[in-house]
């Protein structure tokens, strides 16, 4: 085995890899060239000829020297399989080696930016268990999907090979294809496109336009033009609302746009006990969850999808598995709450998806109107103070801020079987964590000196999540209660 | 809370809270002596001085004497077969259960104030949480460290 073939990586990785050296450079390049192009010519009687060259010839030169450290970095990186590992060898200046066996990867990621698209290529970050820095191990910035597919077909060989070491030449097991996976769930347009108008960030983007939109009423003096341009300024206001009205069309229609390009054609595959997600129109990501390294299950529902009964289910992970370093996965975007729970049935047999709750009790409810109080007394006390008397108005907080503390107060509840918690709160959006007990790292129980009295307590349950893990609260529930929960989680009980 | 918890900290653990708290008043005092002297230079509010100077004394009083006896007499844990349960807390109360199984690692830290009265700090660490036991004689600690390593071996996966 001493003579192997060696892989490159293919050619556009030279591009890619240029386009990425540059970015950092762009911008100062632009700055520079805009703050001195009137004085830059190619006349060589004008006294800043000698300066355009220079300017010129630096830049050339840097371009060229990126391209042929693109290049030399293209050329140097090489991979290929040895003894059941994958081999990479790289480096532009010192070489470096990095020897991954295959039955320590977990994952194989694929992305897929436009560059990748055109030339059907995969992008292939490989992930492996001792991987605690949540940047992938390895990465493979652009090969064909054959050469992905043939990375995949080792790995199983190796992985064979390990469970049935003695078995005769595993030449049979080249042929192995790789087996079809189960479609668990495909996105639908219409989802998609309501997923885009029922996002918090649209919310958000609603309250600010119209929180700007009122800003004109103050910008526009009024008192002082008014008389003969009244009729202009008359012109003016309905000028303003339907710029308004047409920038609230446009965000939405960007937003439904961003959307629906993120996540365009989401699936979920299933096979061997590992999820794949894949989601994007321009740039395709697709990530590889094994099933055991799920540590909880979330379903939130924000106040306007739960009206239509719709909801978003995302996933705790250990380990850095998500792609932007995320600490959760999200595991269906946008979908129709009972369509959810029989995904999550089937997905996670083990779960059960609980409707009956035991309740905060009444004497809680003062707790969850009034603490923590001073987030809203100070705010409003300074602002009132220093903006009397219109500072005021923000007093229109306080009911808005207690129907949300009454509402938090009617959503939480928790239940306990067997081997499963859940617990069921709401900020804003509505939470159900659905937790398995072995997955439960750490239980507390807090009692402050009135609660104590009251005996009112308030549980803290942490899983692990990505690299610093979940804390889901059980606020003011009857000790009683509380105390039952700790019980349960007693290892020897 | 139907049981109280086994152990408490070492008596001598309030002593270091105290030094503790002494060294962060000192330095406090010596920005309340910053203002002292800004006062007298720039023509501050001379309320500004006193208010800083009253809140000092106060917190100092709270911080050196009253909070660490509180706190000491909460702390409180105890290591068992299957679990570790420790209890701390100054106006609100927590107490925290890790079963052996989850602990990941434990260790004993040992700063110089700490050094000084023979104690150590002890953590201990889930896969999520870390949770410390403060002051503890340090051949107690240690014992206890390996006793929990032990335990945390021993312990299996029951589900």
């Amino acid at each position: 085995m001493s003579e192997q073939k060696v892989t490159r990586l293919h050619p556009i990785t030279l591009i890619i890899n240029f386009v990425s050296q540059i970015k950092g450079f762009v911008i100062p390049a632009a700055v520079l060239l805009v703050s001195t192009f009137s004085s830059l010519t190619f006349d060589p009687n004008e006294k800043f000829f000698v300066k355009t060259l220079i300017y010129t010839g630096i830049m050339a030169l840097l371009v060229i020297l990126f391209a042929v450290f693109s290049w030399i970095k293209w050329r140097k990186f090489v991979y290929w399989f040895e003894d059941g590992e994958l081999r990479i060898e790289y480096g532009l200046f010192v070489k470096k080696k990095r020897y991954i066996p295959f039955e320590r990867i977990q994952t194989l990621n694929y992305k897929e930016s436009i560059f990748h698209r055109i030339f059907k290529l995969v992008r292939v970050e490989i992930e492996t268990a001792g991987d605690s820095s949540g940047s992938s191990e390895g990465e493979l910035t652009a090969i064909t999907r054959g050469q992905a597919e043939q990375i995949e077909i080792e790995m199983n060989k190796a992985k064979n090979k390990v469970i049935h070491s003695d078995d005769e030449d595993s030449e049979e097991v080249t042929i192995e294809k790789v087996p079809a996976k189960k479609s668990i769930y495909k996105m639908t347009n219409k989802e998609l496109i309501l997923l885009a108008s029922t996002s918090s960030s649209m919310g958000l983007l609603f309250a600010s336009v119209f929180a700007i939109g009122s800003q004109f009423n103050d910008l526009i003096p009024y008192e002082q033009i008014y008389g003969e341009m009244q009729n202009i300024i008359k012109f003016g206001v309905v000028f303003i609302i339907a710029i308004v009205l047409l920038l609230i069309l446009f965000a939405w229609i960007v937003a439904v746009a961003l959307a629906y390009i993120v996540n365009y054609n989401f699936k979920i595959e299933e096979l061997d006990d590992k999820i794949f997600i894949s989601k994007g129109l321009l740039e395709k990501k697709s990530l590889t969850m094994p099933l055991y390294r799920i540590q909880g299950i979330r379903i939130v529902e924000n106040p306007i999808r739960q009206i239509f009964g719709y909801c978003r289910v995302v996933v705790d992970s250990a380990g850095g598995t998500g792609d932007e370093k995320e600490d959760t996965v999200v595991l269906l975007p946008f979908i129709k709450k009972k369509e959810a729970v029989k995904i999550l049935q089937t997905l996670f047999p083990q779960y059960i998806v609980e409707d009956k709750f035991v309740k905060v009790p009444r004497k809680s409810l003062f707790r969850y109107l009034m603490l923590p109080i001073y987030f809203l007394v100070i705010p409003i006390a300074a602002v009132s103070y220093f903006f009397y008397p219109y500072g005021l108005f923000s007093l229109i907080i306080v009911p808005i801020w207690m129907i949300m503390k009454f509402w938090q107060y009617k959503t939480a509840g928790f239940a306990m079987t067997d081997l499963q918690l859940t617990i069921v709160y709401r900020f804003i959006s509505k939470s159900t964590v659905i937790i398995s007990k072995n997955r439960i790292q750490a239980m507390t129980m807090k009692q402050s000196f009135f609660a104590e009295r009251k005996d009112i307590a308030t549980n803290k349950v942490n899983i692990m999540s990505g690299m610093t893990g979940f804390t889901a609260k059980t606020k003011h529930f009857a000790k009683e209660e509380q105390e039952k929960m700790l019980e349960w989680y007693k290892p020897n009980a | 809370m139907s049981i109280e918890l086994k152990n408490k900290i070492d008596p001598k653990g309030l002593t270091v809270w105290r030094i503790h708290a002494m060294i962060t008043s000192f330095i406090t005092l010596i920005i309340t002596a910053g203002v002292f002297v800004c006062t007298y230079y720039f023509d501050w509010y001379s309320w500004i001085q006193y208010a800083l100077l009253a809140l000092w004394v106060v917190s100092a009083i709270l911080g050196i004497v009253v909070f660490p006896k509180i706190r000491w007499s909460r702390w409180r844990y105890e290591v068992r077969e299957q679990e570790i349960e420790i209890q701390s807390g100054l106006f609100i109360v927590e107490r925290t259960l890790v079963p052996m199984i989850r602990v990941q690692h434990v260790d004993t830290i040992q700063g110089p104030i700490l050094k000084k009265y023979n104690l150590s700090e002890m953590n201990i660490s889930t896969a999520a949480t870390r949770h410390t036991i403060p002051a503890l004689k340090a051949e107690e600690a240690d014992e206890l460290r390996m006793r929990i390593s032990k335990l945390a071996r021993v312990a299996e996966e029951d589900v």
